[in-house]
């Protein structure tokens, strides 16, 4: 805060009286904002998560139900997005495609999630050899583009659903455990640890009781913003053909079979990837308002 | 600074034999067995046996990795079991493509992120700011492969302006070569400019309450020199490492796009190769990679040190 307020005598000094008033008022819009940005978030992925759990009532027709009478249609009233090449209704396949989206991203970030952030805290506490081990070993793992190393995995499970979920869930580990290892650097210094290591609390107990609900917000952030990095991978991995397979209804899959009829029927690729984006944006705004919500010294940036 | 440059690079080697142990162990995991692959199904064990003793596949798995290794350090990646084709030659010819698709989508990027980083800085919490911040969330939200659908559908199918796929070499015909990127580059750009703009707003905002900058504007600088000379010059410094971290990222990104606009790139030889089972492929295409993002990282480091006199002073000497 004291950099931040610097800044704001350097501005008032050229701005006077009015500038600073001005500030304060931008600076509670801002904080407003913050709450704006939390909340649009949630309230988007809270959309996507009621399509996901009454998608059979929502979704007006058979997501997977070929009518050879409707082949590619535009969006009208009976077919809100439109048909497809085999005349299924995109709508509904939109919203059933919101549950593989979910199951697959929920999977995945619960394996990131159980593998890295134990790793991380572990480490990050016991410091010495084996922080320094396993921070090399995340350096080297940040070496792999993402995409490629999940193609390298899907090599080892095989192409399709299942192996989607375990290549993304393998990739997200290295970020995991990094974030959990910063947070339980700068968490391990203070005086409760002392004062529980003082009081003969065992290293287990201080690391998972004491230090892991202080580490709680940043592994919240990391959880939110994780999903949308799976959600982004997996329909980038069906995309290329090696995640959910046609039939399922899938965004990514749908979008690389709309391709194909992109001059006909646009409406094929427009609307599974408006899903796709608004889901991940929602995550990110969720993710990024936590963030500065979670964290005070962040908020006047 | 020569003592720094080589301490750099000697890290860089430990990461390098983890990257190429942990490629080796993937590969190594891969269910079936690779004399079968060789052979067909009619093998007989005789034969089976044979070949799994010429592979060297009898070995115990630390002798296999420190033969691969010696292999791979002599630029021998293996041949492909679908063309018959060395993977090295493979790659040789496929990642000219992909580099060019990204040092024009880098190029884009920084031209977008620069300014629109330093003046969302500038004028915090106004409208600009509230724009660039809005463009930023929009870069990192939006599937790169989708949006390369839509401009297609805008500018290839609709406008016409440019071919709808296809890739034409550089040197072949620079304007047309240009006009094929075009759109790929853009994609991939975008999807790149999100974080930098937004890692270089926090960057400006950081630089410009230090006290040089206070000095600065107290002896009467004119804000252009303020901005130009004692702001901005600081904060693209950490945007330079930053921009390091990223190509990795860029690469992960030209994988899918490459796909979309049927570039014949390392991207589109790793996802053609998993779809045939092509093993030695992927493993030289994920292992050059991430080599070169070692490289490119070190590099990074390199020149920031070149750049700032305080790295190369205080690391160096350590």
């Amino acid at each position: 805060m004291a950099v931040a307020s610097n800044l704001d005598l350097t501005r008032s000094s050229r701005r006077g009286e009015r500038g600073v008033r001005r500030g304060i008022l931008l600076e509670s819009l801002a904080a407003a904002g913050r709450w704006k940005t939390f909340s649009a978030g949630v309230l988007i992925v809270g959309l996507f998560v009621v399509a996901a759990v009454a998608a059979p009532v929502l979704a007006p027709f058979d997501p997977a139900k070929p009518d050879y009478q409707a082949l590619r249609q535009p969006p009208s009233q009976t077919h809100l997005f439109g048909t497809d090449d085999k005349g299924r209704d995109i709508f509904s396949r939109v919203v059933f495609g919101t549950r593989v989206s979910f199951t697959i991203a929920l999977v995945a970030v619960a394996i990131a999630t159980a593998a890295g952030v134990p790793i991380g805290l572990i480490v990050g506490f016991l410091g010495g050899w084996p922080d320094a081990v396993v921070g090399r070993l995340i350096d080297a793992m940040f070496a792999f583009p993402v995409i490629l190393l999940a193609i390298a995995i899907l090599a080892v499970t095989g192409v399709g659903l299942t192996g989607a979920i375990i290549a993304i869930g393998l990739v997200g580990i290295p970020e995991f455990a990094r974030i959990a290892r910063a947070a339980m650097v700068g968490e391990k210094e203070h005086d409760y640890v002392l004062a529980a290591r003082a009081g003969g609390c065992s290293p287990a107990r201080i690391v998972f009781r004491q230090i892991l609900p202080n580490t709680l917000g940043a592994i919240l952030v990391l959880i939110s913003l994780g999903f949308a990095f799976a959600i982004l991978n997996e329909t980038a991995l069906s995309f290329l053909g090696l995640g959910a397979q046609p039939p399922t209804p899938s965004w990514g899959a749908d979008l690389a079979a709309g391709r194909r009829y992109l001059r006909e029927a646009p409406w094929m690729s427009l609307f599974p990837g408006l899903a796709i984006f608004f889901l991940v944006l929602g995550l990110n705004l969720a993710g990024d308002g936590l963030r500065d919500l979670a964290d005070p010294r962040r908020q006047r940036r | 600074m020569t003592r720094y440059v080589l301490s750099r690079l000697l890290q860089g080697v430990p990461v390098l034999f983890l990257i190429s142990a942990i490629v080796f162990g993937v590969v190594a995991m891969i269910p079936g067995d690779p004399a079968m692959v060789v052979l067909g199904q009619g093998a007989t064990p005789e034969n089976l046996a044979a070949v799994r003793e010429r592979l060297g596949l009898d070995q115990p798995l630390p002798v296999r990795y420190a033969t691969w290794l010696r292999q791979v350090l002599t630029g021998d990646l293996g041949t492909s079991i679908l063309s018959r084709q060395p993977v090295a030659e493979l790659i040789g010819r496929a990642l000219p493509i992909t580099l060019y698709l990204s040092g024009l989508a880098l190029v884009l990027a920084v031209a977008i992120s620069i300014p629109a980083g330093t003046i969302a800085a500038l004028k915090r919490n106004t409208w600009a700011d509230l724009l660039f911040t809005a463009w930023a969330f929009l870069g990192v939200s939006v599937p790169g492969f989708w949006l390369a659908i839509m401009l297609i559908y805008l500018f290839g199918v609709r406008l016409q302006w440019v071919p709808l796929e296809g890739y034409v070499a550089p040197t072949a015909d620079l304007g047309a070569s240009l006009r094929t990127m075009a759109l790929p580059a853009f994609t991939l750009g975008v999807f790149l400019s999100g974080p930098l703009t937004r890692y270089l707003r926090s960057s400006v905002l950081e630089t410009s309450v230090q006290e040089y900058v206070v000095v600065a504007r107290a002896k009467g600088l004119a804000e252009r020199q303020v901005i130009g000379r004692h702001v901005l010059r600081t904060s693209l410094l950490p945007f330079i490492t930053m921009l390091g971290l990223q190509v990795g990222y860029l690469l992960g990104g030209a994988v899918v796009i490459e796909n979309v606009f049927a570039l014949p790139g390392i991207g589109d030889l790793a996802v053609s190769a998993i779809g045939n089972r092509d093993y030695p492929v992927i493993q030289g295409v994920v292992l050059v990679v991430a080599a070169g993002v070692v490289g490119a990282n070190v590099l990074v480091d390199v020149l920031y040190a070149a750049l700032d006199p305080r790295i190369r002073l205080d690391r160096g000497s350590g």
